[in-house]
């Protein structure tokens, strides 16, 4: 059964830097005055159940914004993204509270998915274990090293019930016991059938975990195959791409966008109920009418005559 | 539109318990560093309540009684329980979003739950504030009438109010942050616009209906009319269809914002 299915999937950022150009987003749609950055260009795969899938590729090709589109962080502009299943993504940045310790974070993130205190007082322990943080877990967070928050948010998201799983780089700063035990629980997932997209630059841990790789360069897929085929060859294109110039690397990105252009075929235009909202222009200019017929009714109710009003200002101060 | 406005309703009766154990958590988290912790709640505004009543009621109205029979603290009181609710609410649910982005941008949550969660938080405040104020009444000898039933009315008014003007607004402060320093410039200078301190017979008949604009100025007389004994809902109802209307527009332009810009939220970081 396919879990994650992408078709034609374009995302692009907007590139707003000055609150200038924020406010004109109230206005205007984007991606029409504003400079775009596109991190996903047409991009289509298909990933099934029990499936442990690797991602590798330069900074910037586009690793994390797909990871994000199938956790429904965010959204894309051109294509469908289909997902059947709970995501649970875990990122080296968390998005754990810094002022509250270990275990509130644990309190809070499951209240937020959805869980009642009973449930929360059955998962702690489990999720305290696996982090193994000792005394740390009662301190705030912002004591705490990067280890032991990606700890953490890894304890805290394998501990809840997902069928998919996303791991985003967030194992390279752990240490080999940390590794180990992460390890043991995601072939755990891998025998229970759930899906794991595995996001990580150290080839020898995609070796030795992910069945499928698929490696994205510039916002699309270059190679995707097991990972006997596509490791090698990547592999190679970094031996290749390091020994170029950085004048080179960036003329070899600007052919590599150029072809892109050429063949990327444009997926359908996203029109969800939900983006294409349109503006309520006359229900608001209608309920504007309305507060203004009911405002001056009520200060005409209450003003005997308009010719005593400035004389009333004048006597009140 | 309308049917926008109807999902936006719809989450929040689907999220009411993820909201309800999220407005506890907030109240509890909020005071967990502190020795006197949820004490604090009343501390903070029984202070405030004390310098108001020792400049304006002493001091400036040698303890008259206002309309009538009724001390100036008790009027004070009922008038400001709901004042020191909205401000706090209102506040803190149009900076709810921005100031939770790092957090909720990290995973799927229902965005137009979070600011019905902090308006929640400080539901909890306003029920012990309004214990004491009952307190207060019975003991000073003040007859419970039956326009109390209008309370909850009110409540629920005040509630609805806070969360359709915060739903436009944290949605417009997530894109233009100028605009929470605004709105804190603009809630000092309402509190003094608004009959908490003062009385409206007190100002000349011309300007009555100047003052009924501000949308609070309703609440707050509502409030006072429910606690004392005033004057019945259908009575006011130019001012109730005023309000109504007002809070529709902040709804109605909230959702719009809130529908368009929620899925760019997480790149607005």
């Amino acid at each position: 059964m396919s879990m994650i299915k992408l078709d034609h999937v374009t995302k692009r950022f907007d590139m707003v830097t000055t609150t200038k150009e924020k406010f004109k987003l109230l206005f205007k749609n984007q991606s029409k005055n504003v400079k775009t950055f596109t991190a996903l260009r047409d991009v289509s795969l298909e990933i099934g159940s029990g499936e442990v899938v690797g991602l590798v590729g330069i900074n910037g090709s586009g690793k994390s914004t797909l990871s994000n589109l199938i956790s429904g962080i965010i959204y894309a502009n051109e294509g469908d993204v289909e997902i059947n299943g709970e995501v649970a993504i875990i990122a080296v940045s968390q998005g754990l509270k810094n002022v509250l310790t270990g275990r509130e974070n644990i309190h809070l993130k499951c209240l937020m998915l959805g869980m009642d205190d009973a449930e929360i007082e059955r998962r702690m322990p489990g999720i305290i274990d696996f982090a193994d943080i000792g005394d740390f877990i009662d301190q705030p967070i912002k004591k705490y090293s990067s280890g032991m928050k990606s700890r953490l948010g890894f304890a805290i998201a394998v501990n809840v019930d997902a069928d998919i799983l996303i791991v985003d780089e967030a194992l390279s700063v752990g240490d080999q016991t940390f590794y180990n035990r992460c390890i043991d629980k995601m072939n755990e997932f891998k025998n229970e059938g759930k899906t794991i997209i595995f996001v990580s630059h150290s080839l020898n841990q995609i070796r030795s975990f992910c069945e499928r790789v698929i490696w994205l360069e510039y916002g699309q897929v270059k190679l995707d195959g097991t990972t006997k085929e596509v490791v090698p060859e990547y592999k190679k294109f970094l031996t290749e791409y390091k020994k170029l110039t950085k004048e080179e690397q960036h003329q070899y990105r600007r052919d590599r966008l150029k072809e892109q252009g050429a063949q990327a075929k444009p997926g359908k235009k996203n029109m969800d109920a939900e983006d294409t909202v349109k503006h309520p222009g006359w229900i608001l200019s209608g309920i504007s009418l309305l507060v203004l017929a009911a405002g001056s009714l009520m200060v005409i109710d209450e003003t005997p005559s308009f010719a005593t009003f400035t004389e009333a200002l004048t006597k009140l101060f | 539109m309308w049917k926008e406005m109807k999902s936006i309703i719809r989450e929040q009766v689907e999220n009411f318990p993820l909201i309800r154990r999220l407005a506890r958590y907030e109240i509890k988290s909020a005071h967990a560093e502190q020795r006197l912790g949820l004490l604090w709640e009343l501390l903070n505004p029984g202070l405030q309540i004390f310098i108001y009543w020792f400049v304006f009621g002493v001091g400036l109205k040698g303890n008259r009684n206002v309309e009538g029979d009724t001390p100036f603290i008790v009027w004070l009181l009922c008038g400001i329980v709901v004042w020191f609710f909205i401000n706090d609410a209102l506040l803190r649910g149009s900076n709810s979003i921005n100031s939770r982005l790092a957090m909720v941008t990290k995973m799927r949550f229902p965005m137009s739950a979070i600011p019905s969660y902090v308006i929640l938080s400080r539901m909890y405040q306003h029920f012990a504030m309004l214990l004491i104020v009952f307190i207060v009444i019975i003991l000073n000898g003040i007859p419970i009438t039956w326009k109390l039933l209008q309370l909850p009315y009110y409540m629920a008014a005040t509630y609805i109010f806070v969360y359709a003007f915060s739903l436009c607004f944290s949605t417009l402060i997530t894109l233009v942050k100028d605009i929470q320093l605004f709105l804190q410039s603009m809630m000092r200078m309402l509190f003094y616009l608004t009959p908490i301190l003062w009385n409206i017979e007190r100002f000349p008949d011309v300007l009555h209906g100047v003052l009924r604009l501000n949308p609070v100025f309703y609440l707050v007389e509502g409030y006072r009319a429910s606690l004392l004994g005033g004057a019945w809902v259908w009575q006011e109802w130019p001012t109730g269809l005023y309000f109504w209307s007002v809070t529709l527009l902040l709804f109605t332009a909230g959702t719009f914002l809130h529908i368009k810009f929620r899925k760019s939220f997480t790149e607005l970081v």
